[in-house]
Parts: C-alpha cells; sequence; structure tokens
C-alpha cells in the first residue's frame, strides 16, 4: 500500500500536467449503433511521454536511494 | 603552448558552436511533440548516469586509470570521423536524426580522447543511452504504427473479452456492447513504446543490469507498450459504456488515458526493481 499511494499520487499529477499540455483532438466520434447523431470524440491522446519518462526515472530513482539506505 | 585545460575548453566550446543549431532543431522539434517530447530528458538521465560513475571512480581505487591513452585517442579519431560523416550525410540528404546522430557521436569521441579506455568502459551506459535523444526516423515510425494500431486493438478485445465476449476490432473501430468506437490514430501507442524503450534502457543501467538482462528488458517495452494501449482503449470503453458518449470527452477522459500510461511505467520500474532486488539476494545466497 506504501508502494502504491506515491504512485497513485505520481500518476494524478503527471495526468494532470500532461492533460494541461495535450487537449482531446478531434477523434473520428463514438455513438451507439441506433443513434443517429454526432458523437463527441474518443480518443486518447498520445500520452506526454516527458512526464511519463520522467515519473517513471524518479519511482526507479527513489526505489534505489532506499535500498541503499536499508543497506 | 597552450595548458590542457585551456585547448579543452576551446575544444568544447567549438563542438557546442557547431551543434547548436543542431540541439536547437532537436529541443523545439522534440518539446512540440508529446510523443517524442521524451527525448528532452534522456541526456538528464546520461549525465546523471555519468556523474553516478564519475563519483564512483573517484572514490574507488581505479580514478586514476581515467586518462587519455593512445587506444582511447585512436577510437575518439575514427568515432569523430563518423560524427562528421552524419553531420555531412544528414545535411546532403535532409534527413535531420542523421544529422542530430553526429552529438552523441561526438560525446563519444570526447570521453574517449579524454577518459582512455577505463573511462570509456566505466560511462558505456550513459553514452549509450545518449543515442536514444535521436529520435527514430518518421518513416520507421510509419511503418510501425500500422502494427502497433492492429495488436493494441486486439490487446483490447482480449481485455473486453470478460465483459462482451462479442467485442471486435476493424481497422481501427472497436466494436463493444453496441457501441463503436473509433479509435484515433494517437492510441497507436509509438510514444508509449519509444517512452518504454528509452525508460527500459536507462533502468538497465541503473539497475546495472546483465547484457541479457538488458536485452530482455528493453524486448519487453513492445509487450508492456501493447498492455498500456490496449488497458487505454479498453478503459474508455467501459467508461463510455458505464457514463454515457460525454464521458469520452474531456479532461477525466484525458486524465485517464494519460494516467494509464504513466503508472504502466512506474509499474515496469517496480517489476525491474524487484526482478533485480530478487536475482541479487539469489546471487548472495
Amino acid at each position: 500500500m506504501k508502494r502504491l499511494l506515491p504512485l497513485a499520487f505520481l500518476a494524478l499529477f503527471g495526468a494532470i500536467a500532461s492533460a494541461q499540455r495535450s487537449p482531446v483532438g478531434p477523434g473520428a466520434g463514438v455513438r451507439p449503433h441506433d443513434i443517429s447523431r454526432n458523437a463527441p470524440p474518443v480518443t486518447n491522446p498520445e500520452p506526454v511521454t516527458l512526464v511519463a519518462l520522467a515519473g517513471g526515472a524518479a519511482v526507479a530513482g527513489g526505489l534505489l536511494r532506499r535500498r541503499k539506505q536499508a543497506k | 603552448m597552450r595548458s590542457a585545460p585551456a585547448t579543452g575548453g576551446l575544444e568544447l566550446a567549438l563542438l557546442v558552436a557547431l551543434t547548436a543549431p543542431l540541439l536547437v532543431e532537436w529541443y523545439e522539434t522534440t518539446s512540440a511533440s508529446s510523443r517524442l517530447s521524451y527525448a528532452l530528458l534522456v541526456p538528464v538521465l546520461a549525465l546523471g548516469l555519468a556523474w553516478r560513475a564519475r563519483r564512483e571512480a573517484r572514490n574507488g581505487t581505479d580514478s586514476a586509470a581515467w586518462a587519455p591513452d593512445g587506444p582511447g585517442r585512436a577510437l575518439a579519431a575514427l568515432v569523430a570521423g563518423l560524427a562528421g560523416l552524419a553531420l555531412v550525410a544528414g545535411g546532403l540528404s535532409g534527413v535531420f536524426t542523421l544529422s542530430l546522430l553526429a552529438v552523441p557521436l561526438i560525446a563519444v569521441a570526447l570521453v574517449a580522447r579524454r577518459t582512455g579506455r577505463a573511462g570509456l568502459r566505466a560511462l558505456a551506459a550513459p553514452l549509450a543511452l545518449g543515442f536514444l535523444m535521436v529520435p527514430p526516423p518518421m518513416p520507421l515510425l510509419d511503418r510501425i504504427n500500422p502494427f502497433l494500431i492492429e495488436a493494441s486493438g486486439w490487446t483490447a478485445v482480449t481485455l473486453l473479452a470478460p465483459f462482451d465476449a462479442g467485442a471486435t476490432w476493424v481497422g481501427a473501430t472497436l466494436s463493444f456492447r453496441g457501441w463503436e468506437l473509433i479509435v484515433a490514430e494517437a492510441c497507436s501507442g509509438s510514444g508509449t513504446f519509444l517512452m518504454l524503450g528509452a525508460l527500459s534502457a536507462f533502468l538497465a543501467a541503473l539497475f546495472r543490469l546483465r547484457p541479457l538482462a538488458t536485452a530482455l528488458l528493453l524486448g519487453l517495452s513492445l509487450p508492456v507498450t501493447l498492455l498500456v494501449n490496449g488497458l487505454r482503449i479498453a478503459s474508455s470503453a467501459l467508461v463510455i459504456d458505464r457514463f454515457g458518449a460525454a464521458a469520452g470527452e474531456g479532461l477525466a477522459h484525458e486524465l485517464l488515458g494519460q494516467a494509464v500510461v504513466i503508472v504502466g511505467a512506474a509499474a515496469l520500474v517496480l517489476a525491474v526493481e524487484r526482478t533485480q532486488a530478487r536475482m541479487a539476494r539469489g546471487a548472495h545466497a
């Protein structure tokens, strides 16, 4: 649980930062079969990879530092 | 006759001046694309690893070994020649990534010339990581994208099978419980793939993995990408099915897509760290 909490916070803050930088682009749409209307875009935009890599590197650095302290 | 530090400083200043236009274009290109922005962090990570290697060499007994030697100079001349070729070939062909390849090559040449074989060996991992600052050429990505789109879609269908056994993926359209999700090409996951590849290379260097384990980890970045990307698509489908079409847009949708990738990267780190710790314990036992 102690490990998951930082991950959850990291994901939340990272996602907020990413979301600020990459607004949803126009997708082709999503619609139920039986409704003929213009649908909102459904697109997971390409992630802001800088944030994801920074998050991964930060977690790795933290784990390594903790391992050294444990030794 | 000039002193060695003065000559070294002059040499460095000339190299910076030579590569500055390339670096400016690299910064503008990568910072403008969320898919390639990971490359901005690669030199920072490489420098961090190099700093650790330097500190360990100073604390250890072999710090004196970091000195210029004959083989180092010969290798430096060879790599500097390659860097020059990359600059000329990239300039003539107009392929920016080829020109940019000169930057990490110049770094290798500098290290080889100044620190000799010992320094080159100690700094091999950060120098290798430095090459990942060069984004792959777009024509190559264009060839990989269709495969990633297809494989990501079928991964999403597999993940959604417990909720709808009839879910299908055709082209870029996911059919799920009466919904048709036309998934944008952005979901191909090429950015995630490149980022996870760079992260895997960094982890291998950070945790000092053996070559075989490094190769395995780098190979894993593809299936992990497919899993992460499949999860992004599948989770969007589930959210839309539960909360309606409006849930497929806006900040919450954006947050979900970004968070899945970030958690995927962090989970990969955790898995590598745990595996490496177990292997280290097994080796000591």
